[in-house]
């Protein structure tokens, strides 16, 4: 029988702010363990929570972005389990009045657009982080109380693909409205998947697992493509899918059962006392959405029409909002769009890539980009010269153009200078002479390579190569003599 | 009429509230919770149909606070409260990681 | 009673008065207050802790500030106690619970805060049920307090401590916390003045939780004028507590005094009936006083006030829950559980360090907050809270007052009703739909049962008429002489 995969996906993503939701403590990553704790984030008694108007600012925005529409009558609610890093033993979240509801993100898997919809982003506090070692628990607080919104998808993700493509557009669009900075190994961003499986044609869900701990978006899809693998595994042999919390083994690349999912845990939901409900103003929402940048979708749409570039280097291009702006910036100073988009793909995120930074750390400027790229054009280097001294001037933030003077790296473009080397070259290698006037025209490449080596690559290729055709013609036309 | 509590239910309660009961206070707690249950039971007499709950008694306005970081709060201070504490964690015993 | 026993008699205002032209010094009233405990804290025990070593410290650097020339705060150097419940800097705060034993907050309440900015000297800690929970100061994990006229009797509670001090002249006024009449039935049972402000007039902020929606901090005092006083010291919005009040429009002390000719005060029917035969007659007295004194009485139909302790159980039960899950020996308090697994230190935890009360209380908040009852039960009641507001509503549209007993009943024999949850609970049903309503309510002493125990006049207002409440108070007080009588100890 052949089966459909089903997934949904909960996304917790901490909010950018400076503070945490409900207390003045700073949310910044890689502390000192509870170093940013005070009473009220762990839970003393007599401590009340005031609520962190730039959260609310940062989540209305993201469900803006996420095209949800706003619940402008909201509240807080408690909901309740005991456990370590939970300090009130209640987490304040949100339970029947999410900020956002009814959005969506449009992905494209395999050339293929699809719409996934989002059914809730809400706004809530996160929990502390426990380290366990032989000798018991350590608990840090500092993440506890950090703002996160949830993001909860509709089951209409098809397969790991799709959630990875889902996962890397929804971290572009948070990226790009600066709510969170969406870093998954630092635990800023966080995806559970609800996986299940049916057979092709069934309208009904099939029972679901909750897979965790999944560090990447590569790992995401991994997780889920082994899961669904496995369920349709155990349903062919005649079993059935056990509901449970199953956890992702990256290094075995399986899923693991953790614990039979407790008879629906019961949170004991109820509007908290200590928080006000309110009303969001219509206007503040105006405010926040014309605050938002223009989106990863419309800034794709717009390099194909404006730039011309293929649907396929707008992606590459707009994945990361910085490395739009660089390129954008850089063509604001002038050459040609496709070179420059060349550059950017192969050259600059390449090296990004191998280095591991962010293009906000490299000492190159979107000026030096634009001026080698010009330097090329207009003939003063050659392509090759330019891939030479790229790695300097990415690394150092060194002026493409002086850098070409200060190492006399200038193409000759005086053919006077030239045929001399290419009279040189000539009599050096009569065997390709003699080739090329037999009809091997592929011996003239080798000339060509000669009259760069002689020159140390500083001939401007396309006139060293007229020079040498012409020349050798010349000898054909003198009877071989 | 208001439900009739049993063991199990008082133990069910006592589970989710984290309260360890003895077998023999899980019977007396069953009889006075049963009590105070009959008690509020005459709620049931009261036609609430499109009645809103209240939450807050009294008219509130939002206030929201500004994104600004204070620290008022020493970590050795805090931690010296805890009845576990090391190395500036709060320690509690082993639970299985996930 | 010793050298000191006119100044123990003495108002706040005239005390204010001679410490301000130094005729009396902070250290000598300090003194006096803290002979008078030493002479009847034994009996009485009202206090949790005393800390006089650092209430001198405090005295003689108010003394000092006086000779610096700089200005004098509103109780200025008078002694106070603060219940138990809220946090002093410096004190330990035990909220009555062996939970919290030796817990030091790290932190003044807003309401400390405010106290001290006004130049108060607080002497100690209040005796109070614990976590607030109780009508009788009796579920206190450390001792049990006293009523000042009868040693048999209980103060009332939860601010059964703080009544008790000031009943006895051990300090001239304190600190409590009212949720469900919490200050008013222990005012009533000892012949004090006590006063529950609007919801959220007084900030809640280092005030351990027991029902959010409802509680209250409020003031216990031997006068009206005295309890206005201290009020206006420390009213008004904080940022720290975001389900606070703007202050009153102004202070409430100056305008004491104000006509009440005219005013309009509606008696609830429901009021009236089921009473000890001394508190109706006490209540019928006092309304004719107030008759008297120009105002109209008239009796109302509330219909929802009969459901009030039901729902009010229900509530505060449900809030309870939520608010003492934090209580798990994890981070700070105490730990009564060697367990190297979770889940069975959690339930040892709390299964001793709750006294029997709370455990109750908080297994049914958890019962009404479940699956399957939540909507039942926990909505319903909020639903209910509902129309006992609106019934409010419809008589302060025609009325400026409601008026009745605070307590149906003078105070009760020690222990008589610690078994009995219910009947506890029914000693709450005058006082607690003030509190489902966030409505202003003050008792001020009515007279004395033929056993000569105290019983108290209840007076509510509309939300944030607290000024009305302690005006009308304040003109009936003028009129009567019960808070006169002291208790003989
Ligand atoms: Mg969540
Ligand atoms: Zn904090």
């Amino acid at each position: 029988m052949a089966y459909e995969t089903v997934v949904g996906l909960e996304v917790h993503v901490e909010l950018a702010t400076k503070t945490k939701l409900f207390c003045s403590c700073r949310t910044d990553f890689g502390d000192e363990p509870n170093t940013n704790t005070c009473p009220i984030c762990l839970a003393y008694p007599g401590t009340l929570p005031v609520l962190n108007e730039a959260a609310v600012a940062l989540a209305l925005k993201a469900a803006l972005a996420l095209n949800c529409e706003i619940t402008r009558e909201t509240k807080f609610d408690r909901k309740h389990y005991f456990y370590p890093d939970l300090p009130k033993a209640y987490q304040v979240s949100q339970f029947d009045r999410p900020l956002g509801r009814n959005g969506y993100v449009d992905i494209e898997v395999d050339g293929e657009k699809k719409r996934i919809r989002i059914e809730r982003l809400h706004l809530e506090e996160d929990a502390g982080k426990l380290i366990h070692t032989p000798g018991g628990t350590l608990v840090d607080f500092n993440r506890g109380g950090v703002p996160l919104i949830e993001i909860v998808t509709a089951p209409d993700i098809r397969s790991g693909k799709e959630a990875a493509a889902f996962l890397t557009e929804l971290r572009a669009i948070l990226a790009y409205a600066g709510v969170s900075d969406v870093r998954m190994e630092e635990g800023s961003l966080r995806c559970d998947a609800n996986v299940s499986v049916r057979p092709v044609g069934e309208t009904r869900f099939g029972t679901k697992t909750e897979i965790k701990n999944m560090n990447s978006i590569g790992s995401v899809e991994r997780a889920i493509e082994y899961e669904a693998a496995r369920q349709m595994e155990v349903l062919a042999q005649g079993g059935t899918i056990v509901q449970e919390t199953r956890r992702y083994d990256e290094a075995r690349r399986v899923t693991v059962g953790m614990r039979a999912k407790e008879t629906s845990a019961d949170y004991r939901y109820f509007p908290d006392p200590d928080l006000v409900a309110f009303t969001i103003p219509e206007a503040w929402i105006e405010e926040i959405r014309e605050s938002l940048p223009e989106l990863p979708d419309a800034r794709r749409k717009r390099y194909v029409e404006e730039f011309g570039l293929s649907s396929y280097d707008a992606r590459v291009l707009t994945q990361e909002k910085a490395v739009g702006d660089f390129f954008e910036a850089a063509v604001a100073h002038g050459g040609d769009v496709k070179a420059i988009a060349n550059w950017m793909m192969v050259e600059v995120l390449g090296y990004l890539n191998k280095e591991q930074k962010s293009i906000d750390a490299v000492p190159m400027t979107p000026a030096h980009l634009s001026r080698l790229v010009r330097l090329i054009e207009d003939g003063t280097i050659s392509g090759r010269i330019a891939k030479e001294i790229f790695p300097e001037v990415i690394a150092t933030g060194a002026d493409p153009e002086a850098l070409v003077r200060e190492k006399g790296l200038v193409q000759i473009q005086d053919a006077a200078l030239l045929e001399a080397v290419v009279k040189r070259v000539l009599e050096a290698n009569p065997k390709s002479v003699a080739d090329y006037l037999a009809g091997k025209e592929k011996a003239l490449g080798h000339l060509v390579g000669q009259v760069m080596k002689e020159t140390k690559g500083k001939a401007n290729p396309g006139l060293a190569n007229a020079l040498l055709k012409k020349a050798l013609e010349a000898r054909r036309g003198a009877g071989g003599a | 009429m208001a439900e009739r509590l049993t063991e199990e239910t008082v133990q069910k309660i006592a589970d989710a509230a984290a309260i360890a009961l003895t077998d023999e206070e899980r019977q007396t707690i069953l009889k006075e919770l049963q009590e105070i249950l009959d008690f509020v039971d005459v709620l049931r007499a009261v036609p609430v149909d499109g009645v809103e709950p209240t939450v807050h008694p009294v008219p509130l306005a939002i206030f929201m606070r500004e994104d600004e970081p204070e620290r008022r709060h020493d970590r050795e201070a805090l931690l010296a409260r805890a009845p576990e504490a090391e190395g500036g964690f709060i320690r509690v015993p082993r639970v299985l990681g996930d | 009673m010793a050298a000191y026993g006119d100044l123990l008699e003495e108002r706040i205002p005239d005390l204010r008065r001679r410490l301000e032209t130094g005729e009396l010094a902070p250290e000598a009233l300090l003194e006096a207050a803290l002979e008078r405990i030493a002479a009847v804290e034994d009996r009485i025990e009202s206090f949790i802790a005393l800390d006089p070593d650092a209430a001198r410290r405090r005295a003689a650097a108010l003394s000092e500030k006086r000779r610096r020339g700089e200005a004098l705060g509103a109780l200025y150097g008078i002694p106070a106690a603060v219940k138990d419940n809220i946090a002093v800097a410096g004190l330990p705060m035990t909220a009555g619970s062996r939970m919290l034993e030796g817990f030091l907050p790290p932190d003044d309440a807003v309401v400390t805060e405010r106290l001290l900015a006004a130049d108060a000297v607080i002497v100690g800690k209040a005796n109070l049920d614990e976590f607030a929970m109780g009508g009788s100061t009796e579920t206190s994990a450390y001792r049990t307090t006293k009523n000042p006229w009868h040693p048999d009797r209980v103060p009332g509670g939860s601010s059964g401590g703080s009544a008790a001090a000031v009943a006895a002249r051990e300090v001239w006024y304190a600190i409590g916390t009212d949720s469900g009449g919490s200050i008013r039935q222990p005012a009533s049972f000892t012949g004090i003045v006590g006063f529950k402000p609007t919801y959220g007039r007084i900030p809640r902020t280092g005030v351990v939780a027991f029902a959010s929606s409802f509680d209250t901090v409020g003031v216990l005092a031997r006068t009206v004028e005295e309890a206005a006083i201290v009020y206006d010291a420390l009213h008004g919005f904080h940022p720290s507590d975001t389900t606070s009040l703007p202050r009153d429009r102004e202070p409430v002390a100056p305008t004491l005094g104000r006509d009440v000719r005219g005013l309009k005060v509606a008696v609830p029917t429901f009021w009236l009936v089921g009473l000890h035969p001394d508190v109706r007659a006490r209540t019928e007295e006092a309304l004719r006083v107030l008759e008297g004194l120009g105002a109209i009485v008239e009796p109302v139909d509330m219909p929802h006030l009969a459901y009030a302790e039901a729902a009010y159980t229900i509530l505060t039960m449900g809030e309870a829950a939520s608010n003492l899950a934090r209580f798990d020996g994890l981070r700070y308090g105490r730990r009564f559980s060697d367990a190297r697994d979770l889940a069975a230190l959690y339930a040892e935890t709390r299964a001793r360090g709750f006294g029997r009360e709370v455990k109750r209380r908080v297994l049914l908040g958890t019962y009404f907050l479940s699956a399957g009852r939540y909507e039942d039960m926990y909505v319903r009641a909020q639903k209910v809270r509902t129309l006992i507001r609106r019934d409010f509503e419809r008589v302060f549209a025609d009325y400026d007052l409601v008026a009745g007993p605070t307590v149906p009943t003078p105070a009760f024999p020690l222990s008589e009703r610690l078994s009995d949850p219910v009947a506890m609970y029914q000693s709450d049903r005058l006082t607690s739909p003030a509190n489902l309503a966030g409505l202003p309510a003050v008792s001020v002493p009515a007279g004395f049962s033929a056993e000569g125990l105290p019983i108290g006049l209840q007076l509510v207002g509309d939300v944030a008429e607290d000024a009305l409440v302690l005006q009308a108070a304040y003109a009936y007080q003028a009129a009567t002489e019960h808070h006169r009588r002291r208790p003989a100890l």
